[in-house]
């Protein structure tokens, strides 16, 4: 039986004055070479975020967000600058051991929802666990249990191209916390939804995020969203600046 | 206006998407110049030949020629004394090795006065550094001799040195009184082979005294004709020359169309790729097409500018494969005119031959496939709307239902190709339109078979491997518009290994049991292989003397001459044999006899002849059409026919009489080799090496049967020699194609990749499932390849075999090769999808998942 995290309350305060950051980033910087030129997207930025806090990374187009997801993540390396995850250094890490620590640790939703084509939604879930070599019993059980819970239970075989944009993007949350990881990355989850199923998956994500105490970061740049984070990052001309969600919203 | 948007469009295309069209204008160069290679290799030999016969031939309009016993010179006299012909010229020709290499050179006898009224390539030919008195001399001095430039150059030797001429009657040593500087092309390719003798010194060197080998006229007038024919002795015809030269031009007819035939399958693998690549590129536009189409773009603009890249891609494959082609067909001549040499007639090409037929037939052929395989993808994609393009699997779901279209179609067409070949007809084109039909039907079935398979694999690979193991079959099945053309070029360039595999092993394997019947001797002596039209000379007293040598039982004599059969004057002359014994009574394998077995050889010595299946097949010779006339000394004389026996010795048929029945309808003093049995405690070695010490002075070839047999089958490998390459650059061209499908689902995939990378696959991981990939496409490829290859080989056997060259032989299947077949591509696919997959492998995951 895998133990279960137990359910916490987002209590940014207390978790600061513990002062235990499940994500550390200090002094990143990352540019990219765009038509000859480098252009740089963060430049010297950092951040602390707490376990089980949400924070919500704001900025406009361009401004960066995807990019610092991607390098929290491990999926992207800093140009410079230290990302330091429940005390490991990513950026010492090669990119097979970055690999192995996403799978265990990370959990990802896409704008795009992302799911593998060729797999139906149940093996689109266990995906990851899959690939750690972690299923078992009581995992199987938690996958169900999520998918349960947002509204998919029935469409295990299915694929996901039989599936509406929304009930994609639920089946890509429960993907992303099936497998029990420290953090959850949603770069803009409801990107490519109408405002009725944006409300519904961002519910879905907040909940469940919530319920298993997952640390979530959340890039966007609807501000309706951003109000509903314990902090925001505000992304401008590559540089982050935190401030508390009520300040900025 | 419109015309220029459509234009930009096409060129921006192009230039974002490099690696695609460069694999287009590959695929387009590689079929282009395998098909422009094999007809300049051809047309070079047979180029080549026809200025040799041509220029020989001169102004010549008819020939007079014999039988085996030739013209006699007496009747050359006559012609011009009595008759008062001046346009008549004599001719003596042979074959004759030359220097310490044993260079097969023509040696043609001639009346260097006579010539001039019939040919001119020594007219305006000089021989600088010698007096003006060559001819003179030539004809004056015994045993002199004139050679080309170039022959002097091959030889190595300068006017006024010896040089050693050896025949089958024995060594000749001859002086070089001078070297012809060719005036032109013709006269320098007329020339290119030939030593030539004043007519006397010729017959002393032949071994003909008093026997010309020919008489060629110019005869402007009918009557001046009938008054030859009335003046010719028995045996003796006066004929037009055209029919005699397009009789010999079309000996290696059918081997130079097989070669040609399978250069075009190349050019079909081709085709494939060409719709895959064009296909995919169509695929990977679909929102721009679709949003053009959104703008006001009608359905003719998007046709046109995707027929535009194709014509555009289409031009520079085409133009450097004409350039590529011509380089390939001068690597090919050597190979293609070494086996006609050996099969059928010398040839020595000077210069490669592109005609402007070739140069058309690459152009269409390159263009033509450009735009007929661009054609689908171009009519696919006025199909698509500005609201489809929002959901990305409408493409594939199209492809599924087309390849149970395409399956459909695929049965008819495979049908129509069996039905083809129940046709009795003998045309060897329709023939090939019947295989190309029936591999056509195979592929176009292969796309459904494909995703059956897949989703057969699926749950068992699924329970081996886990997830992934089910994602790549899956991954297959749904990219079937790429995958499916790809395999289907893979399948077929597979299957075109294992059809002409098949054949050749099954050629040979009935050759060697051909062998082991026909060879009963032990020892062989002939004169060294010179082609079909050569007839050798040798003493019938050397049988006396090899009869006398220690361990030697019995001593065979076969006469082998090219008679003339009147009833069939547009096929070459037939092949006459005339032995002495029977030598493999017991053992030959008969298609039909009207006689029992064992009374087959006191029929022939009763006058009937046995023919072999390639001379009955061209000649429609069955068990009741079974008489066959032949021009004897005396006059046109039928022989019944007894037998039609299997025979693979040449494609042009033998006839085989008894020599008894031979010598009394022709004074031929004659014989033309010998076959010798040894006493049962001879060493065949010795007697061996005691035989080629007796015939030192002939340069005969003395070989015990496993030399023989291993003469035969070099000389049947390096026949298939040129086949084995052709096969080899088709597989080339179908790895060219895999690589391209792969890379074009690699790209296609690129985002669902970085997301699996993102969520936790290693790199090795993708490298494995890319490679996962790929594998079960060339697996599947090459077992789709089997059943096809195998009715390609079934086709060759008993369709293109039987059409080309008249030869039944038996299906043998190799499990070896099968297994060999289904590697080869499994191996072409793991290296096409080498690199795709390491570009999966160290793809940026954070890229990936931008990538649209």
């Amino acid at each position: 039986m895998q133990p279960r995290i137990p359910y916490l309350t987002f209590q940014p305060q207390e978790m600061n004055k513990k002062h235990n950051p499940i994500v550390s980033i200090s002094g990143i910087s990352k540019s990219y070479l765009d038509q000859g030129e480098q252009r740089a997207v963060l430049s010297d930025a950092s951040l602390e975020v707490d376990r089980g806090e949400f924070v919500a990374i704001l900025g406009s187009s361009g401004s960066g967000k995807t990019t610092l997801l991607h390098l929290i993540g491990g999926i992207d390396t800093p140009d410079a600058g230290e990302i330091v995850i429940d005390g490991t250094d990513l950026t010492s890490l090669s990119d097979t051991a970055r690999t192995h620590f996403r799978r265990r640790h990370v959990g990802m939703v896409f704008q795009l929802f992302n799911l593998i084509p060729t797999l139906t939604v149940w093996e689109n879930i266990l995906l990851p666990a899959e690939l750690e070599g972690s299923v078992n019993a009581s995992r199987r059980d938690y996958a169900a249990s999520l998918l349960a819970r947002v509204g998919l239970g029935d469409r295990t075989n299915t694929f996901p191209e039989k599936l509406s944009g929304g009930e994609q993007q639920r089946v890509a949350i429960v993907r992303a916390l099936a497998h029990e990881p420290l953090i959850v990355l949603a770069d803009e989850p409801t990107g490519n939804l109408d405002a009725q199923n944006s409300a519904r998956v961002l519910s879905i994500l907040l909940q469940l995020t919530r319920e298993a105490g997952r640390t979530l970061l959340m890039a966007t740049h609807d501000h309706e969203i951003a109000r509903q984070a314990s902090r925001v990052c505000l992304l401008r001309d590559g540089a982050l600046s935190v401030q508390p969600a009520a300040a900025v919203v | 206006m419109t015309g220029t948007v459509v234009s930009r469009l096409a060129y921006r295309a192009l230039q974002r998407r490099v690696l695609q069209s460069i694999l287009f204008v590959l695929s387009i160069l590689a079929g282009v110049a395998l098909v422009v290679g094999v007809d300049v290799a051809a047309d070079s030999a047979r180029r080549a030949f026809s200025l040799s016969l041509a220029s020989l031939q001169g102004d010549a309009t008819h020939e007079i020629v014999g039988g085996p016993s030739g013209v006699p010179s007496a009747l050359y006299r006559s012609l011009r004394a009595d008759l008062g012909i001046r346009t008549a010229a004599p001719v003596i020709q042979g074959t004759v090795r030359v220097g310490s290499d044993e260079i097969p050179l023509t040696l043609l006898g001639i009346d260097p006065f006579a010539e001039a009224q019939v040919r001119q390539y020594l007219a305006g030919a000089s021989a600088p550094g010698v007096d003006g008195q060559v001819l003179l001399r030539l004809i004056t001095e015994p045993d002199t001799v004139l050679v080309s430039q170039s022959v002097a150059a091959r030889l190595g030797v300068e006017a006024g040195e010896q040089l050693e001429l050896r025949t089958a009657r024995g060594r000749r040593s001859v002086t070089l009184v001078g070297i012809i500087h060719p005036a032109n092309e013709l006269s320098a390719q007329a020339l290119a082979s030939l030593v030539v003798a004043d007519i006397s010194t010729a017959q002393e060197i032949v071994g003909s005294p008093g026997v010309l080998t020919r008489i060629d006229l110019v005869l402007t007038n009918t009557p001046v004709l009938s008054d030859i024919q009335g003046s010719l002795p028995p045996g003796v015809v006066a004929r037009p020359v055209e029919s005699n030269q397009s009789n010999l031009e079309q000996l290696s007819d059918s081997f130079t169309l097989n070669l040609q035939a399978l250069s075009l399958l190349a050019l079909i693998v081709g085709l494939f790729l060409v719709y895959s690549i064009m296909s995919f590129s169509v695929v990977q536009r679909r929102r721009q097409i679709g949003m053009l189409r959104a703008i006001g773009a009608t359905r003719r603009q998007v046709f046109a500018g995707i027929l535009l890249e194709a014509v555009a891609l289409g031009v520079a494959g085409t133009l450097l494969g004409l350039a590529v082609g011509y380089v390939l067909g001068g690597f090919l001549v050597g190979a293609v005119t070494r086996t006609i040499s050996d099969l059928y007639y010398r040839v020595e090409v000077q210069a490669l031959t592109l005609s402007s037929f070739t140069i058309a037939k690459g152009v269409f052929t390159g263009l033509g496939a450009s735009l007929g395989a661009a054609l689908i993808p171009a009519l696919n994609a006025t199909g698509i709307t500005p609201a489809s393009t929002l959901r990305s699997t409408d493409a594939e779901h199209v492809s599924r239902s087309r390849a149970d279209m395409a399956a459909v179609a695929g049965i008819v067409v495979l049908a129509a190709g069996l039905v083809l070949t129940q046709f009795q007809a003998q045309s060897l084109l329709l023939g090939f339109g019947a295989l190309f039909l029936a591999l056509m039907g195979s592929v176009l079935i292969t796309p459904l078979a494909l995703l059956i398979v897949m989703r057969l694999v699926q749950p068992v690979l699924g329970r081996a491997i886990g997830t992934l193991g089910r994602t790549a079959p899956r991954a297959i099945a749904r990219s079937l518009s790429r995958t499916g053309v790809a395999v289907a070029a893979l399948s077929l360039s597979v299957s075109v290994i294992v059809g002409v595999s098949v054949m050749i092993a099954s050629f040979r394997g009935t050759v060697t049991t051909w062998l082991d019947g026909a060879l009963t001797a032990d020892v062989f002596i002939s004169a060294p292989a010179s082609g079909l039209l050569e007839t050798v000379n040798l003493d019938p007293e050397l049988a006396v003397q090899l009869q006398n040598l220690p361990g030697v039982s019995k001593v065979l004599t076969a006469r082998d001459v090219p008679v003339l059969a009147p009833d069939y004057p547009d096929l070459p002359p037939v092949n006459l044999v005339a032995v002495s014994d029977d030598l493999a009574e017991r053992s030959r394998r008969y298609l039909w006899l009207a006689v029992p077995k064992e009374d087959v050889w006191d029929a022939m010595q009763n006058g009937a002849i046995i023919v072999t299946e390639s001379f009955a097949y061209r000649r429609g010779i069955t068990s009741e059409a079974n008489t066959l006339r032949i021009l004897t000394d005396n006059c046109p004389r039928s022989f019944p026919i007894v037998g039609v026996y299997y025979h693979y010795g040449t494609d042009q048929g033998i006839v085989l009489m008894s020599d008894a029945v031979y010598r009394k309808h022709f004074a031929d003093p004659w014989v033309s080799s010998f076959a010798l049995f040894l006493t049962p405690e001879a060493q065949s070695a010795q007697v061996v090496e005691n035989a080629r010490r007796l015939l030192a002075d002939q340069g005969l070839s003395v070989q015990s049967t496993g030399e023989l047999r291993t003469q035969v089958f070099t000389i049947f490998d390096r026949a298939f020699n040129i086949t084995a390459a052709l096969r080899s650059l088709a597989a080339v061209v179908a790895f060219i194609g895999v690589l391209s499908a792969l890379m074009a689902i690699q790209i296609d995939q690129q985002r669902t990749l970085g997301t699996m990378r993102a969520l936790g696959l290693t790199s090795g991981q993708l490298w494995r499932l890319a490679l996962l990939e790929t594998g079960l496409m060339g697996l599947a490829a090459g077992v789709f390849a089997l059943p096809i290859g195998l009715l390609l080989a079934k086709m060759l056997i008993n369709v293109i075999n039987v059409r080309a060259f008249g030869w039944t032989f038996s299906f043998l299947v190799a499990p070896g090769s099968m297994l060999q077949a289904v590697l080869i591509a499994l191996t072409a696919a793991l290296l096409a999808g080498a690199y795709p997959a390491w570009r999966v492998a160290h793809l940026a995951p954070a890229e990936a998942i931008r990538y649209e």
